[in-house]
């Protein structure tokens, strides 16, 4: 089986922001996970998503325990909240679900759901998984401008690409 | 990224309370002779050891509850009940589930008289302020607490209110989470876009309290009185791991040694 | 051709009046439920007088009824509005009460948002208080609806001495058709009112259902992580959650609750010593109401009728106390009923698929309606087996057959608001089967059998009401019993004999009021004090 580039169910835009604070501000951009889960006060389940989330996005690299933040994820810190979104939009491209979604187009939940199947993507595949795809798709798709919710499902967004 | 906001870099009292005196119905008596100003431009934080009352400060200070003595004056004028000038914000993430994130927003604007049409464009753009663009049409189960926390700040800044009361904003958060959003929160508070010119917060975390605060009251005792009032001068963003961070840190538990009955 | 539309529209006519009277309900529950957060002292008068006239059987009230709308208004519209009047009185409780709760467990933080924003009445009930109240009204809305069907078609037709009052709607359609013994018309006319009763009940599950998934706050069911609620597993939890409303909704069905949600900012309120004296004058007010009724026709009365009605005390005292057997009876066998079938459904996801839309559709199908057929059907077998005995017999089968429902729906909601926690140990411990029902289930669906107790011991008056004494049943057949209390109030209404039966009703009050003040509120306090299930896992 293909391990695919998937956005974590458990992964927050919010978590994001957070953990490249304080990997920059705290631990001068460089540091071990273990140092950070202590320093966090999370446990790995809350801690994982989100570092394996942004190291898809390109924003640190995660190497034999230590995590780095990368220049993308320096850039993105800096940024305000419009510029912030546009690398989002940017990174999120070629991870699934919204590869899948951009081939779409415009879709139902049920439609990418199906797709996302089709092309190997086992991560929504449970009895949750409806309900996943739907946050992750507003969480980090909406958010970042790179879809638009429509009545009956989601649309991709044509006017705000960079 | 500190952000002198006011009338032309001169202070300004927003919100003050003078010689605050409450008491409960059953006669305990909680607070005696309070004294705090909160000025353009500051952020301001207000910490004390747990049952010290500080929840209840913060409900006299936006005029949900009556003082015995004293009074809460808004940019010079005395405040009597609730207005959407001064607005709280919850410790629990308080969104109503039967509205749209718009309506939700819009909610705050209801009083005001304006046609729909400019609610709801001034509801998109309290939104996109927090940044929630594309959000206007969802409803608050659809999206994760740290997004809802966004709606709740949204409605409050749809008021145009001069202040904001925060009443510990982030406790019901995961660390991670908390922390992006009080970055976040602080850039937005602060931008010089909205009316905002202050921000009052009660909170038990002394380590976000140092993250954020530029003024720091500090309560202890029974009745509860002010018993310090502290100015932090380090320069943001903050690092918890410097040593000026946690000479701060000790000096602020300094203050709190367990209350005592004033004689 | 013609007589089918006519049941069609009688049938429109009484769901219209069962629906109307519920809005009605609904609609009047949200000022009185404001006014009562508003003010204390109209709020404790309130909820007493609530209490008491939801633990007063509705059947009561009729002589009150016949005098103040018969004589009174009279008319047509007398008639109707006698009608209104009863069915009003078996639907509104549940739904005042359901409220008044839901007003009261608004969050704090809530209300200082519209607070903050300056909301006048109208706002403040447009935007929080009715959209909070909507699942709560929805979890109240099954028992309601069946308490307004087993009424309104007793109380279509009724006699008074030698005067018939009717007013148009399928129990007077129905009357008509069992006069000139129309079978096939009576087949038509049980068939639609099933077809609509069924309609009634799936568009109620589709409004509970949507109540809940749009209306419930996600920290009514907290995911606690480290003692705080998790709100990145809520969007989750609740996810789940809704594949079942009707463990959601089961939170929100009525039994008194603690007032635990104040804040601690919140001013304590002193314990007020007054509250005895407001139950003492709610209960006087109460009895002269029924005292109105009872002297307004004995006033004309002359000295020795009332030598009368006091020789008849006696009797009237006895036949009460054959009723409270009666009462006692009809409840045990329900409870018991409806403990193991209640448990079965609630742990058999097949069985509960089933069961429950039948249970829901049968209560709802008013029992006066059907059992006259059950009586013609099983008459000969009943008499030959059981000789004078099978007269008592039926009756306690009406009195069963009109009251096991709120004893099982009341048991099936305490059962699905069970922390499933508790279903966890049980199944970790290993407990056997009774041990499992002593310990742990019985004692946390408690607080809601209570609540359901005073819904079912009305019903089984009701029950008693009609099936004591029913004459011509079918043909010269005629049900009775041999002493009973509502027997001798039938019989006093149906010869003209006002007085007598209007003294019985008296005594009735006096002793039923008693009752509920020093036996309902005593076992409503031990409720919620001691058995709150969902407190003994998330006050932690």
């Amino acid at each position: 089986m293909v391990i695919m580039d998937v956005i974590d169910p458990d992964a927050r835009i919010a978590d994001l922001v957070g953990l490249l604070y304080v990997l920059n501000n705290i631990f001068n951009g460089k540091t071990d996970l273990y140092k950070l889960e202590k320093e966090m006060e999370v446990d790995i389940d809350d801690l994982m998503p989100i570092v394996y989330t942004a190291e898809r996005l390109g924003l640190v690299a995660v190497e034999s325990g230590d995590i780095n933040i990368s220049d993308k994820g320096r850039e993105y810190i800096k940024s305000g909240m419009i510029q912030r979104k546009k690398i989002i939009n940017n990174s999120l491209r070629d991870i699934e679900p919204f590869k899948t979604a951009i081939e779409l187009k415009s879709f139902s939940l049920d439609d990418i759901l199906e797709k996302l199947k089709d092309n190997g993507v086992q991560t929504f595949n449970n009895p949750d998984g409806l309900h996943d795809l739907e946050v992750i798709l507003i969480e980090w798709g909406v958010y970042s401008r790179l879809l638009k919710k429509t009545d009956d499902g989601f649309e991709v967004n044509t006017q705000d690409q960079s | 990224m500190e952000a002198q906001v006011g009338n032309e870099g001169v202070s300004q009292v927003v919100l003050e309370a003078v010689n605050i005196d409450f008491s409960y119905d059953n006669g305990y008596k909680v607070f005696e002779n309070i004294n705090i100003e909160a000025d353009s431009g500051k952020f301001v934080a207000i910490i004390g050891p747990s049952g010290i009352g500080k929840s209840t400060l913060l409900r006299i200070l936006g005029g949900f509850l009556k003082p015995d003595r004293g009074e809460v004056r808004l940019m010079g004028r005395v405040l009597h009940e609730p207005t959407p000038e001064v607005a709280l914000i919850h410790q629990s993430i308080v969104t109503f589930p039967w509205m749209t994130a718009e309506e939700n927003v819009m909610l705050s604007m209801k009083t005001k008289n304006m046609d729909r049409e400019k609610m709801e464009e001034k509801a998109r753009e309290a939104l996109a302020r927090v940044g929630l663009e594309g959000f206007e049409d969802l409803y608050p189960k659809e999206m994760s607490g740290g997004m809802r926390q966004r709606v709740a700040i949204a409605r409050a800044f749809a008021a145009d209110p001069y202040i904001f009361l925060m009443d510990e904003p982030f406790a019901h958060l995961d660390e991670l989470t908390a922390e992006g959003l009080r970055q976040d929160i602080y850039n937005i508070l602060f931008s010089g876009e909205t009316p905002l010119k202050s921000v009052i917060m009660v909170s038990h975390n002394l380590t976000e309290v140092l993250e954020l605060a530029d003024v720091i009251y500090i309560l202890n005792n029974i009745p509860a009185t002010v018993v310090g009032k502290v100015d932090v001068n380090m320069p943001r963003p903050r690092n918890p791991r410097n040593d000026d961070f946690n000479a701060n840190l000790d000096m602020l538990y300094s203050y709190l040694t367990p209350p005592r009955k004033r004689e | 051709m013609n007589q089918i539309v006519l049941i069609i529209l009688a049938v429109m006519a009484t769901a219209g009046r069962v629906i109307g009277l519920i809005l009605i309900s609904i609609l009047t529950g949200w000022f009185l439920a404001y006014a009562s957060i508003k003010s204390k002292f109209f709020e404790n008068t309130y909820i007493i007088l609530i209490e008491i006239f939801e633990s007063v059987p509705v059947i009561t009230f009729f002589p009150v009824v016949l005098i103040i709308f018969i004589d009174r208004v009279g008319g047509p519209l007398g008639v109707e509005m006698a009608a209104d009047f009863l069915v009003f009185t078996a639907v509104v409780w549940n739904i005042w009460m359901g409220e008044y709760q839901a007003f009261k467990t608004v969050p704090r933080e809530m209300v200082e948002v519209v607070e903050n924003s300056k909301y006048k009445l109208f706002g403040k009930l447009r935007t929080l208080y009715i959209p909070f109240s909507i699942p709560r009204i929805a979890a109240n809305l099954f028992p309601s609806v069946s308490d307004g069907f087993f009424y309104i078609t007793v109380s279509e037709v009724f006699e008074v001495g030698i005067h018939t009052y009717q007013t148009f709607g399928i129990g007077s359609v129905l009357d008509t058709f069992v006069a000139d013994g129309n079978t096939f018309l009576i087949e038509m006319s049980l068939l639609i009112l099933g077809i609509i009763i069924v309609a009634i009940i799936l568009i109620l599950r589709e409004f509970s259902k949507y109540a809940v998934s749009r209306y419930t706050l996600d920290n009514d069911a907290p995911v606690l992580k480290r003692g705080r609620i998790n709100l990145r597993e809520t969007a989750r939890v609740f996810a789940v959650i809704s594949k079942n409303p009707f463990s959601r909704l089961s939170r929100y069905y009525k039994y008194r609750e603690n007032e635990s949600h104040e804040e601690t900012y919140e001013k304590k309120v002193k314990k007020q010593k007054y509250l005895k004296y407001i139950y003492a004058a709610a209960g006087i007010f109460l009895l002269i109401l029924i005292l109105y009724a009872a002297v307004s026709t004995i006033i004309s009365v002359k000295y020795n009728e009332w030598m009368y009605l006091f020789s008849k005390t006696k009797m009237l005292l006895t036949g009460l106390g054959f009723d409270y057997l009666r009462v006692l009876t009809i409840l045990l066998v329900s409870m018991a009923i409806a403990i193991f079938l209640g448990y079965y459904l609630a742990v058999n996801k097949h069985a509960e698929l089933v069961g429950i839309p039948l249970i829901q559709t049968l209560s709802a199908y008013p029992a006066p309606i059907y059992f006259p057929f059950i009586f013609i059907a099983t008459e000969p077998f009943m008499f030959s087996v059981f000789g004078g005995t099978a007269n008592e017999l039926y009756v306690l089968f009406l009195g069963f057959v009109s009251t096991f429902y709120y004893v099982f729906y009341s048991f099936w909601m305490g059962v699905k608001a069970m922390p499933a926690e508790y279903w966890e140990i049980t199944r970790n411990l290993k407990l056997g089967y009774f041990k499992k029902m002593r310990k742990v289930i019985i004692p946390s669906t408690f607080p809601y059998m209570i609540s359901g107790i005073s819904s079912t011991i009305n019903s089984a008056w009701g029950g008693l009401m009609i099936g004591e004494y029913w004459p011509h049943i079918y043909g010269t057949h005629s049900l009775y019993v041999h002493e009973g209390l509502m027997k001798t109030i039938d019989v006093a209404t149906g010869t003209g004999n006002i007085a007598l039966a209007a003294w019985g009703s008296f005594i009735f009050g006096i002793i039923v009021a008693i009752y509920s003040v020093v036996f309902t509120r005593k076992m409503m306090d031990l409720a919620q004090k001691k058995y709150v299930a969902e407190e003994g896992v998330y006050a932690a």
